[in-house]
């Protein structure tokens, strides 16, 4: 009988484990990842805008100085 | 002559931003206390109450996008085209967070970051159609055979939003239903707590295009005074 890869194992037959079981993935640290990486795209958006508005005030300044001065 | 001013904002805009900022903690009072855990994947589902707000405000921003390119084809607006272009750029922040967020829930579910799942993969096409549009926008002067040629590719885009909706009932993909679904669905505490979050990140979005959408708009008055004063040999070399 050839050997059955994990997968193949895992889809045919189930274990019992004894004594606690453990948590292999853990939930609280990817609901943190989760929180943080949607405040980090949030914040890096509104910096986004914030360089965005500073430059466009920038440029009506250099216009409004240059029509100005002409 | 075009007036522009970025400093004064519209009272409604004012609004929108007050309600954002009050319901944030309640929105995360809902989620995180409110809600009872899942019985089967426990605390990590409560990623679910802003990761389906999200892909709303996903739906909602591509919807922008495509609604005001046909207008601004119809009409050849500027204003429409910076509502579409502000309407891209927040779907794919929002996209973004999404396809962040799924596969994090998805590892402690599926066991899997990522599967090739129907809306899994109808997501990625429709981000891929939308980073195109924005690398076509991304450059400091377009014409309007790029802003015609970037309309279309809004409109293409949002064809991939009800293939995004309904491939689950179609092709029947591993993603959960339980909104859409016939199964048991969601608790009332459930309910409430998502309802509360889908408003904030709504208001949320609405309140980014519109930002979005002054700026772009701005840009646009900037660029057309600036080509007005070069022309009259207003402003100086370089």
């Amino acid at each position: 009988m050839e050997a059955k890869d994990a997968a193949a194992e895992r889809a045919e037959t189930f274990v019992a484990v004894e004594g606690a079981v453990e948590e292999d993935v853990p939930g609280g640290t990817l609901l943190l990842a989760a929180y943080g990486a949607l405040w980090l795209v949030l914040m890096l958006y509104m910096v986004r805008l914030l360089r965005l508005h500073r430059g466009l005030s920038t440029r009506v300044q250099d216009l409004r100085r240059e029509l100005g001065e002409s | 002559m075009a007036r522009i001013d970025l400093a004064r904002t519209p009272p409604l805009l004012s609004a929108l931003a007050w309600a954002c900022v009050l319901l944030s903690p309640l929105a995360l009072y809902s989620a995180f206390v409110y809600a009872p855990s899942e019985a089967r994947m426990g605390i990590v589902y409560r990623i679910f109450y802003f990761h389906m707000p999200c892909a709303q405000a996903m739906y909602v921003g591509f919807g922008v996008c495509a609604a005001a390119s046909v207008l601004y084809l119809m009409k050849r607006d500027p204003r429409f085209d910076a509502i579409a272009v502000a309407g891209a750029e927040l779907g794919m922040v929002f996209w973004t967070v999404t396809m962040i967020l799924g596969p994090l829930w998805g590892r402690k579910s599926w066991g899997v970051y990522w599967v090739w799942d129907p809306r899994l993969t109808s997501t990625l096409l429709a981000g891929m159609v939308y980073v195109s549009y924005l690398v076509l926008r991304s450059s400091r002067h377009i014409g309007e055979v790029e802003r015609r040629f970037a309309a279309g590719l809004g409109i293409v885009g949002a064809l991939t939003i009800p293939l995004i909706k309904y491939s689950v009932q179609r092709w029947r993909g591993t993603h959960p239903t339980v909104i859409s679904g016939e199964g048991g669905g969601l608790q009332g505490e459930m309910w409430h707590a998502l309802i509360v979050c889908l408003v904030l990140v709504t208001l949320l979005c609405a309140a980014l295009i519109w930002i979005r959408a002054r700026f772009e708009r701005t840009r646009q008055q900037v660029e057309e005074l600036e080509l007005i004063a070069a022309e009259r040999g207003l402003l100086e070399e370089g």
